[in-house]
Protein backbone atom coordinates (compact mmCIF):
# COMPACT_ATOMS: atom_id res chain seq x y z
CA UNK A 1 0.00 0.00 0.00
CA UNK A 2 2.62 2.26 0.99
CA UNK A 3 3.92 1.49 -2.97
CA UNK A 4 0.88 3.47 -4.23
CA UNK A 5 1.86 6.56 -2.70
CA UNK A 6 3.90 9.22 -4.23
CA UNK A 7 4.78 11.26 -6.75
CA UNK A 8 3.07 8.80 -9.70
CA UNK A 9 -0.40 8.76 -7.86
CA UNK A 10 -0.43 12.68 -7.53
CA UNK A 11 0.63 13.24 -11.45
CA UNK A 12 -2.16 10.84 -12.47
CA UNK A 13 -4.97 12.43 -9.72
CA UNK A 14 -4.05 15.81 -11.54
CA UNK A 15 -4.56 14.62 -14.87
CA UNK A 16 -7.91 12.69 -14.29
CA UNK A 17 -8.94 15.94 -12.34
CA UNK A 18 -8.40 18.28 -15.70
CA UNK A 19 -10.40 15.52 -17.72
CA UNK A 20 -13.10 15.25 -15.50
CA UNK A 21 -13.04 19.52 -15.36
CA UNK A 22 -13.22 19.84 -19.40
CA UNK A 23 -15.82 17.11 -19.62
CA UNK A 24 -18.32 19.39 -17.06
CA UNK A 25 -17.79 22.14 -19.12
CA UNK A 26 -18.26 19.77 -22.15
CA UNK A 27 -21.53 18.41 -20.80
CA UNK A 28 -23.60 21.79 -21.03
CA UNK A 29 -23.19 21.91 -24.35
CA UNK A 30 -25.26 18.80 -25.49
CA UNK A 31 -28.42 18.73 -26.92
CA UNK A 32 -30.69 17.28 -24.10
CA UNK A 33 -32.54 18.07 -21.74
CA UNK A 34 -31.35 20.29 -18.70
CA UNK A 35 -32.31 18.28 -16.04
CA UNK A 36 -29.73 15.53 -17.14
CA UNK A 37 -26.78 17.26 -17.73
CA UNK A 38 -27.71 19.20 -14.27
CA UNK A 39 -27.42 15.42 -13.03
CA UNK A 40 -24.30 14.73 -15.21
CA UNK A 41 -22.62 17.73 -13.86
CA UNK A 42 -23.36 17.23 -10.05
CA UNK A 43 -22.69 13.76 -10.59
CA UNK A 44 -18.80 14.70 -12.32
CA UNK A 45 -18.57 17.31 -9.74
CA UNK A 46 -18.82 14.21 -6.98
CA UNK A 47 -16.12 12.32 -9.00
CA UNK A 48 -13.75 14.85 -8.64
CA UNK A 49 -14.57 15.31 -4.68
CA UNK A 50 -14.15 12.13 -4.11
CA UNK A 51 -10.53 12.04 -6.07
CA UNK A 52 -9.58 14.71 -4.56
CA UNK A 53 -10.46 13.50 -0.91
CA UNK A 54 -8.89 10.18 -1.57
CA UNK A 55 -5.81 10.75 -3.11
CA UNK A 56 -4.60 14.42 -2.17
CA UNK A 57 -5.97 14.02 1.10
CA UNK A 58 -5.03 10.37 1.55
CA UNK A 59 -8.18 9.23 3.15
CA UNK A 60 -7.96 5.87 1.14
CA UNK A 61 -4.34 5.51 3.10
CA UNK A 62 -5.76 6.02 6.84
CA UNK A 63 -7.41 3.78 8.96
CA UNK A 64 -11.35 2.97 8.03
CA UNK A 65 -12.71 4.23 11.40
CA UNK A 66 -11.20 7.83 10.39
CA UNK A 67 -13.38 7.55 7.27
CA UNK A 68 -16.35 5.96 8.59
CA UNK A 69 -16.70 9.07 11.22
CA UNK A 70 -15.98 11.99 8.25
CA UNK A 71 -19.09 10.19 6.38
CA UNK A 72 -21.34 11.41 8.77
CA UNK A 73 -21.41 14.99 8.59
CA UNK A 74 -21.34 14.11 4.97
CA UNK A 75 -24.47 12.35 5.15
CA UNK A 76 -26.10 14.89 7.01
CA UNK A 77 -25.48 17.67 4.47
CA UNK A 78 -27.18 14.92 2.29
CA UNK A 79 -30.07 15.27 4.50
CA UNK A 80 -29.66 19.16 4.62
CA UNK A 81 -29.74 19.59 0.99
CA UNK A 82 -32.71 16.79 0.50
CA UNK A 83 -35.24 18.62 2.89
CA UNK A 84 -33.81 21.89 2.17
CA UNK A 85 -34.32 21.98 -1.42
CA UNK A 86 -38.05 20.54 -2.22
CA UNK A 87 -39.48 23.77 -0.41
CA UNK A 88 -38.28 25.61 -2.73
CA UNK A 89 -40.40 24.13 -5.35
CA UNK A 90 -43.11 25.08 -2.92
CA UNK A 91 -43.18 28.61 -3.09
CA UNK B 1 -15.44 -14.84 15.10
CA UNK B 2 -17.09 -13.01 18.35
CA UNK B 3 -13.81 -13.80 20.17
CA UNK B 4 -11.18 -12.32 17.38
CA UNK B 5 -13.16 -9.22 16.84
CA UNK B 6 -13.34 -8.22 20.98
CA UNK B 7 -9.46 -9.25 21.05
CA UNK B 8 -9.26 -6.57 17.98
CA UNK B 9 -12.44 -3.68 19.25
CA UNK B 10 -10.83 -3.77 22.97
CA UNK B 11 -7.28 -2.48 23.28
CA UNK B 12 -8.46 0.16 20.19
CA UNK B 13 -11.02 1.56 22.10
CA UNK B 14 -10.63 1.22 25.54
CA UNK B 15 -8.12 4.40 25.98
CA UNK B 16 -3.96 4.22 25.58
CA UNK B 17 -3.50 4.29 22.19
CA UNK B 18 -4.65 5.82 19.12
CA UNK B 19 -8.01 4.37 17.28
CA UNK B 20 -7.52 6.35 14.23
CA UNK B 21 -3.77 6.05 14.29
CA UNK B 22 -3.53 9.88 13.51
CA UNK B 23 -1.42 12.71 15.02
CA UNK B 24 -3.74 14.81 16.77
CA UNK B 25 -3.17 17.68 14.61
CA UNK B 26 -4.70 16.09 11.40
CA UNK B 27 -7.58 14.69 13.51
CA UNK B 28 -7.94 18.31 14.92
CA UNK B 29 -8.10 19.60 11.10
CA UNK B 30 -10.06 16.56 9.90
CA UNK B 31 -12.81 17.82 12.66
CA UNK B 32 -12.21 21.60 11.46
CA UNK B 33 -12.82 20.44 7.40
CA UNK B 34 -15.43 18.85 8.63
CA UNK B 35 -17.60 21.60 10.34
CA UNK B 36 -16.42 23.83 7.51
CA UNK B 37 -17.68 22.06 5.48
CA UNK B 38 -20.96 22.61 6.92
CA UNK B 39 -20.69 26.56 6.20
CA UNK B 40 -20.06 25.58 2.65
CA UNK B 41 -23.14 23.38 2.56
CA UNK B 42 -25.56 25.70 4.28
CA UNK B 43 -24.21 28.54 1.38
CA UNK B 44 -24.62 26.15 -1.46
CA UNK B 45 -28.18 24.83 0.06
CA UNK B 46 -29.83 28.07 -0.04
CA UNK B 47 -28.22 29.14 -3.00
CA UNK B 48 -29.94 26.25 -5.21
CA UNK B 49 -32.91 27.11 -2.63
CA UNK B 50 -32.86 30.83 -3.94
CA UNK B 51 -31.94 29.50 -7.61
CA UNK B 52 -35.04 26.98 -7.86
CA UNK B 53 -37.50 29.41 -5.78
CA UNK B 54 -36.40 32.35 -8.55
CA UNK B 55 -39.24 32.41 -11.84
CA UNK B 56 -36.41 33.23 -13.97
CA UNK B 57 -32.08 33.27 -13.35
CA UNK B 58 -30.18 35.85 -15.31
CA UNK B 59 -27.73 34.33 -17.79
CA UNK B 60 -24.80 33.50 -15.83
CA UNK B 61 -23.15 32.46 -18.87
CA UNK B 62 -23.28 35.22 -20.70
CA UNK B 63 -22.33 37.33 -17.86
CA UNK B 64 -19.40 35.60 -16.32
CA UNK B 65 -16.46 33.94 -18.58
CA UNK B 66 -16.36 30.46 -18.11
CA UNK B 67 -13.20 29.95 -19.77
CA UNK B 68 -11.59 32.54 -17.47
CA UNK B 69 -12.99 30.72 -14.39
CA UNK B 70 -11.96 27.22 -15.84
CA UNK B 71 -8.39 28.72 -15.61
CA UNK B 72 -8.68 29.72 -12.44
CA UNK B 73 -10.19 25.99 -12.11
CA UNK B 74 -6.88 24.43 -13.57
CA UNK B 75 -5.11 26.79 -11.28
CA UNK B 76 -6.22 25.55 -8.40
CA UNK B 77 -6.17 22.03 -9.15
CA UNK B 78 -2.84 22.28 -10.24
CA UNK B 79 -1.93 23.90 -6.87
CA UNK B 80 -3.39 20.88 -5.32
CA UNK B 81 -1.51 18.93 -6.81
CA UNK B 82 1.84 20.53 -6.20
CA UNK B 83 0.13 20.67 -2.27
CA UNK B 84 0.00 16.54 -2.37
CA UNK B 85 3.90 16.21 -4.18
CA UNK B 86 4.90 18.72 -1.23
CA UNK B 87 3.71 16.82 1.36
CA UNK B 88 5.13 13.28 -0.14
CA UNK B 89 8.84 15.53 -0.55
CA UNK B 90 8.39 16.12 3.48
CA UNK B 91 7.56 12.93 4.34
CA UNK B 92 10.77 11.54 2.51
CA UNK B 93 12.97 14.44 4.56
CA UNK B 94 13.58 16.14 0.91
CA UNK B 95 14.19 19.55 2.03
CA UNK B 96 14.55 21.05 -1.53
CA UNK B 97 11.45 19.22 -3.18
CA UNK B 98 9.43 20.47 -0.05
CA UNK B 99 10.50 23.99 -0.84
CA UNK B 100 10.23 24.17 -4.35
CA UNK B 101 6.30 22.38 -4.42
CA UNK B 102 5.75 24.77 -1.39
CA UNK B 103 6.58 27.96 -3.14
CA UNK B 104 4.62 26.74 -6.09
CA UNK B 105 1.47 25.72 -4.33
CA UNK B 106 1.72 29.43 -2.57
CA UNK B 107 2.08 30.81 -6.53
CA UNK B 108 -0.97 28.91 -7.53
CA UNK B 109 -3.13 30.08 -4.87
CA UNK B 110 -1.90 34.36 -5.16
CA UNK B 111 -2.28 33.80 -8.91
CA UNK B 112 -6.12 32.69 -8.33
CA UNK B 113 -6.45 35.40 -6.22
CA UNK B 114 -4.87 37.49 -8.45
CA UNK B 115 -7.95 36.11 -11.26
CA UNK B 116 -10.76 36.20 -8.77
CA UNK B 117 -9.94 39.88 -8.20
CA UNK B 118 -10.13 40.44 -11.57
CA UNK B 119 -13.45 38.59 -12.39
CA UNK B 120 -14.95 40.76 -9.38
CA UNK B 121 -13.16 43.92 -10.51
CA UNK B 122 -15.38 43.11 -14.09
CA UNK B 123 -18.36 41.99 -12.07
CA UNK B 124 -18.83 45.36 -10.13
CA UNK B 125 -17.91 47.80 -13.24
CA UNK B 126 -20.85 45.79 -15.15
CA UNK B 127 -23.38 46.75 -11.90
CA UNK B 128 -23.10 44.27 -10.02
CA UNK B 129 -23.35 44.62 -6.21
CA UNK B 130 -24.25 42.58 -3.41
CA UNK B 131 -27.71 43.76 -2.87
CA UNK B 132 -28.54 45.20 -6.10
CA UNK B 133 -27.73 44.08 -9.67
CA UNK B 134 -28.30 44.98 -13.18
CA UNK B 135 -30.12 41.71 -14.38
CA UNK B 136 -32.96 41.93 -11.83
CA UNK B 137 -32.67 38.78 -9.73
CA UNK B 138 -30.82 39.97 -6.55
CA UNK B 139 -30.11 36.62 -5.27
CA UNK B 140 -27.78 35.93 -8.54
CA UNK B 141 -25.13 39.15 -7.21
CA UNK B 142 -25.79 38.37 -3.35
CA UNK B 143 -24.63 34.24 -3.64
CA UNK B 144 -21.98 35.16 -6.10
CA UNK B 145 -20.04 37.79 -3.63
CA UNK B 146 -21.17 36.14 -0.61
CA UNK B 147 -20.01 31.96 -1.96
CA UNK B 148 -16.89 33.26 -3.93
CA UNK B 149 -15.89 35.77 -0.73
CA UNK B 150 -15.85 33.22 1.33
CA UNK B 151 -13.86 30.83 -0.71
CA UNK B 152 -11.64 33.81 -1.32
CA UNK B 153 -11.12 34.49 1.90
CA UNK B 154 -10.40 30.73 3.00
CA UNK B 155 -7.73 30.52 0.01
CA UNK B 156 -5.79 34.21 1.37
CA UNK B 157 -5.85 32.28 4.48
CA UNK B 158 -4.20 29.19 3.21
CA UNK B 159 -2.13 31.13 0.99
CA UNK B 160 -1.06 32.66 4.39
CA UNK B 161 -1.00 29.50 6.45
CA UNK B 162 1.11 28.06 3.69
CA UNK B 163 4.00 30.67 4.43
CA UNK B 164 4.26 30.48 7.79
CA UNK B 165 4.80 26.44 7.43
CA UNK B 166 7.06 27.36 4.58
CA UNK B 167 9.21 29.23 7.11
CA UNK B 168 8.98 26.90 9.77
CA UNK B 169 9.77 23.97 7.26
CA UNK B 170 12.62 25.30 5.62
CA UNK B 171 13.87 26.44 9.62
CA UNK B 172 13.74 22.86 10.58
CA UNK B 173 15.05 20.97 7.52
CA UNK B 174 17.83 23.77 8.30
CA UNK B 175 18.35 21.83 11.78
CA UNK B 176 18.60 18.90 11.11
CA UNK B 177 22.37 17.69 11.43
CA UNK B 178 23.95 14.33 11.04
CA UNK B 179 25.78 14.89 14.71
CA UNK B 180 22.36 14.64 16.46
CA UNK B 181 20.90 11.66 17.81
CA UNK B 182 18.74 9.92 16.33
CA UNK B 183 15.63 10.23 17.90
CA UNK B 184 15.86 13.76 18.22
CA UNK B 185 16.72 14.15 14.45
CA UNK B 186 13.45 11.49 13.40
CA UNK B 187 10.96 13.81 15.85
CA UNK B 188 12.37 16.86 14.04
CA UNK B 189 11.73 15.44 11.00
CA UNK B 190 8.26 13.79 11.60
CA UNK B 191 6.86 17.62 13.14
CA UNK B 192 7.73 18.93 10.08
CA UNK B 193 6.48 16.49 7.74
CA UNK B 194 3.17 16.55 9.39
CA UNK B 195 2.94 20.33 9.77
CA UNK B 196 3.23 20.09 5.83
CA UNK B 197 0.71 17.74 5.69
CA UNK B 198 -2.15 19.21 8.08
CA UNK B 199 -1.48 22.08 6.08
CA UNK B 200 -1.94 20.20 3.03
CA UNK B 201 -5.47 19.02 4.25
CA UNK B 202 -6.75 22.59 4.47
CA UNK B 203 -5.07 23.45 1.06
CA UNK B 204 -6.72 20.42 -0.34
CA UNK B 205 -10.18 21.15 1.02
CA UNK B 206 -10.57 24.45 -0.47
CA UNK B 207 -9.69 23.21 -3.62
CA UNK B 208 -12.77 20.83 -2.83
CA UNK B 209 -15.30 23.44 -1.94
CA UNK B 210 -14.22 24.78 -5.18
CA UNK B 211 -15.35 22.01 -7.16
CA UNK B 212 -19.40 22.56 -6.05
CA UNK B 213 -18.67 26.40 -6.43
CA UNK B 214 -17.57 26.11 -10.07
CA UNK B 215 -20.03 23.59 -10.84
CA UNK B 216 -23.28 25.07 -8.85
CA UNK B 217 -22.72 28.78 -9.44
CA UNK B 218 -20.87 28.34 -12.76
CA UNK B 219 -21.24 25.70 -15.09
CA UNK B 220 -25.00 24.90 -14.35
Amino acid sequence: MERAVGYGLYWRTWVWLLIVTALEVGVIYLPVARGYIILAVVFLALVKASLIVSNFMHLRFERRALAYVLAAPVAFLAAMFLFFWPDALRL
Amino acid sequence: MQATETAIVRPEWGGGVSPFDVNWGKFMMWTFLASDAFTFGAFLASYVFARLAAPAWPPHHAILNLNFVGAMTFLLITSSATMAAAVHAAKEADARRTTRYLVLTILGGLTFLGMQAYEWTHFIEEGARPWANPWGVVAFSAFFFLITGFHGAHVTSGVVYLLVVLRRTVRDFARVDPQQPEEQRRHLLETAAARVENAGLYWHFVDLVWVFVFALMYVI
